[in-house]
């Protein structure tokens, strides 16, 4: 028995190019959101199975693929592992690099956390947080059939990470009619980029959408990560965990979905240009 | 003129065409008989080689659907490494393509040498092996290490563009030919083609070993591994295919030295030519002589028995709507019967030089006519479009009849060599109307083209050769299908079958 997505659950998946901070910002976003006393669960779609690391405090869990290789069967006590403030932490797990499909391991993770009940009515949210690129079918299976209503997609002021997002705004576009994705907004994960803010609100507009948060670059997010925890976690009075918890307030109350204009490649190359002069 | 004092001036074999080699696959939306690359790969190719232990990696259902293949007719060179019949598979699963699938074929092939020690084994795989990109060529070398038998994978996915027989022939000749060596008679030749099969296999075995010549190796055909490994010692390649395999004989002559020449079984004039080509390519005079007699043997016992049926089948009508390779058999046949054939082309197939099965049947229904090249190519599968080759005399009757405004000013049709006449772009309702007013007395149907005459108004009978039990390859094969025919047209059915919908009611 499918047991269909709330209606009102908000399901949200982040993307971003690869080593962007999708993962850190996204438990960041995830542990703020619960410190609002919302229920959460995140859903790494990554083979590498590290989206969930510092809300679960280090501790490597079992992934939905892992559980299926090692007996054929998941059951659902197996990989949903409460985290910080009751967070519900989920792994698709994948292959080892090099072998098999990643991109198919997801589709079949997500499939069988559908099938198995997971996604509750209890829950307000649900994170996607989807490696790198929309590389194949497999990795835009949150933006299709309607598992995820809202991308965020996060990026920082370099030529390439916007590069990135606006390949993913293709995808986006893609599945639009389909799976009823929408763009919610740009997540500026700064890079300490000259005019970065006043950039990356520019490059949303173009795309048709806006600028949700600018998160500057702090070093108390690595030291946090060290100590396995999120900034929320590790340092709530800390001014990064502001930022985050205002994030968490943009997002909560954002109902600015849209469909994205995506660039040509010249035509993004031109307007980068005017902005490095 | 008797047969027995047959002599050309020109000796010409007519084979599938020679200068099709494009590899343009087929179209959306036409229906036609083919199969993927993996299909050519395995059925075609591998398959019928005795000796080779086929593992099919990927899903079960390739390698169920894909066995036996078109091989009814075959016969293993070698009953005792005849694994034709097996079909084994890695049968991957959904978390096989997830975490790949090499553990699995190592496994696979484990239990194969277990099982059958196999002398050799070939891997081909299917589409999703090259979608996840598992490394099939290493654990293919490992595994001929660790086991010490030859182990072969091809990379053969469905979805390639390039026949799967061609990479099949590819590795063989890379690795496979000219590894091994045997003791060969004085005239070694090899068989490239898959004609080389069954009844017809022991035919052309029979009247090659009784003047003298060698059959080294067979490559898509009945052939075995240990025989194509010697497959370089030959001195000609006798080559016949309707596939796009033209330039296979000349990367073996450019590797081995090897001769060719166009080799036809079918037809009294292909096979007293390619008979009489192979003797002049050896220059020995006492093939020369040996092949005159046996000519002169063969063609003298089957002499009578064809006389009395080319007597009762003597101009009668036939229509041909097959492909090119099929249709050049039969034309070779009915031509021994003094069967005038008109033969029908189609033109979504039919630009030469780019398909594997071309147009050639409707241009060049006489040896040695002139080859028509068309310009341009059509793939709208809308309008089908037809070509028809009509003899003279027939055509006539056509133009009193027919209600197509036939002209040869704007170019309707044209004549071409032997006193044909061409009609080209007709459309498939023109076809039948054609057919129709033409009543053949006998239609020859492909596959794709059998309701066509089942459902025609006029009954006429028609003939499948696949159905038959006989293969028409060899001079027996000639008289073989005379009677063949003969007993076809002579059944009452095509008269008295009439469709329940024809009936009148007399209510």
């Amino acid at each position: 028995m499918k047991n269909k997505i709330k209606e009102g659950n908000r399901r949200i998946a982040i993307y971003g190019k690869g080593g962007i901070g999708k993962s850190t910002t996204t438990q960041n976003l995830s542990a703020a959101l619960a410190g609002k006393g919302k229920k959460i669960m995140q859903i790494g779609c990554d083979p590498k199975a590290d989206s969930t690391r510092m809300l679960i405090g280090g501790k490597r869990q079992q992934t939905v693929l892992d559980s299926l290789r090692q007996y054929g069967q998941v059951k659902l006590d197996d990989v949903l592992k409460p985290g910080f403030n009751g967070i519900c932490c989920v792994e698709s797990g994948g292959p080892e690099p090099g072998v098999g499909c990643a991109g198919r391991g997801i589709i079949t993770a997500i499939d069988l956390l559908e099938s198995l009940g997971a996604f509750t009515d209890e829950l307000d949210y649900i994170f996607y947080d989807v490696l790198g690129d929309v590389v194949c079918g497999g990795f835009a299976m949150p933006i299709r059939e309607g598992k995820a209503r809202e991308i965020y997609i996060v990026t920082s002021g370099e030529m390439m990470s916007m590069y990135a997002a606006n390949n993913i705004c293709k995808g986006i576009k893609k599945f639009a009619n389909t799976g009823g994705a929408c763009l919610g907004g740009i997540i500026c994960n700064s890079r300490r980029v000259k005019n970065e803010k006043e950039l990356i609100q520019a490059f949303a507009e173009k795309l048709g959408s806006h600028m949700i948060q600018f998160i500057p670059w702090d070093s108390i997010v690595h030291e946090a990560e060290i100590n396995k925890q999120t900034v929320v976690q590790y340092a709530p009075e800390s001014s990064q965990a502001k930022v985050y918890n205002s994030l968490a307030d943009n997002i909560d109350r954002n109902k600015d979905l849209v469909i994205p204009e995506p660039m040509e490649l010249d035509e993004l190359e031109e307007w980068a240009g005017q902005w490095g002069a | 003129m008797s047969l027995t004092e047959y002599n050309p001036t020109k000796r010409q074999v007519l084979t599938g065409e020679r200068e099709i080699s494009s590899l343009i696959m087929d179209i959306p939306g036409v229906l036609c008989k083919h199969g993927c690359s993996y299909m050519a790969c395995r059925g075609l190719v591998l398959a019928p080689i005795s000796g080779i232990f086929i593992i099919t990696h990927g899903p079960v259902g390739c390698s169920c659907y894909s066995w036996g293949g078109n091989r009814i007719r075959q016969r293993s060179a070698n009953m005792e490494d005849n694994y034709s019949r097996y079909s084994f598979s890695t049968n991957m699963q959904e978390s096989d393509i997830i975490f790949g699938g090499e553990e699995k074929l190592k496994q696979t092939i484990k239990e194969a040498v277990d099982i059958f020690h196999p002398p050799v084994i070939a891997i081909c795989s299917t589409c999703p092996i090259g979608l996840i990109g598992d490394d099939v060529q290493s654990i293919a070398q490992a595994a001929e290490q660790e086991y010490g038998i030859k182990v072969l994978s091809f990379a053969c996915e469905g979805f390639r563009s390039i026949p799967g027989y061609r990479l099949a022939n590819q590795g063989i000749i890379e690795h496979v030919i000219g590894t091994g060596e045997k003791n060969v008679g004085k005239y070694p030749v090899n068989i490239i083609g898959e004609f080389y099969r069954g009844q017809r296999a022991d035919e052309i075995t029979r009247i090659l070993n009784r003047i003298g010549y060698d059959i080294v190796a067979v490559l898509m055909g009945d052939g075995s591994y240990d025989d194509l490994k010697t497959a370089q010692q030959a001195r000609l390649n006798l080559f016949n295919s309707n596939k796009a395999v033209a330039d296979l004989v000349d990367v073996l002559h450019e590797k081995f030295g090897t001769g060719w020449l166009k080799f036809n079984f079918i037809g009294l004039d292909n096979i007293i030519n390619s008979l009489k080509n192979m003797a002049d390519f050896f220059k020995a005079p006492e093939l020369v002589s040996k092949t005159d007699i046996l000519i002169a043997e063969e063609l003298a016992q089957i002499q009578d028995v064809l006389n009395e049926c080319k007597n009762k089948l003597k101009d009668k009508t036939a229509v041909i709507f097959e492909d090119e390779f099929v249709s050049l058999q039969y034309q070779a046949l009915l031509k021994d019967l003094e069967i005038n054939p008109v033969t029908i082309g189609n033109e979504l197939f039919c630009a030469p030089g780019q398909n594997e099965i071309s147009f050639m049947s409707a241009t060049e229904s006489v040896p040695g006519g002139p080859a028509k090249k068309k310009e341009t190519m059509r793939y709208d599968t809308d309008l089908e479009h037809y070509h028809v080759t009509i003899p003279s005399r027939l055509f006539d009757k056509i133009k009193i009849k027919s209600k197509l405004s036939l002209n040869n000013d704007n170019g309707t049709y044209s004549r071409t060599a032997y006193n044909n006449i061409l009609i080209p772009h007709l459309s498939r309702k023109e076809t039948e109307y054609l057919l129709k007013i033409l009543e053949p007395d006998i239609f020859f149907p492909g596959i794709k083209e059998i309701f066509t005459g089942v459902g025609a108004d006029s009954s006429f009978c028609f003939f499948q050769a696949d159905q038959y039990r006989f293969d028409y390859g060899g001079f027996q094969g000639a008289i073989h299908f005379a009677r063949d025919l003969l007993m076809n047209m002579r059944m009452a059915v095509w008269h008295k079958n009439i469709a329940p919908w024809k009936i009148k009611s007399h209510d």
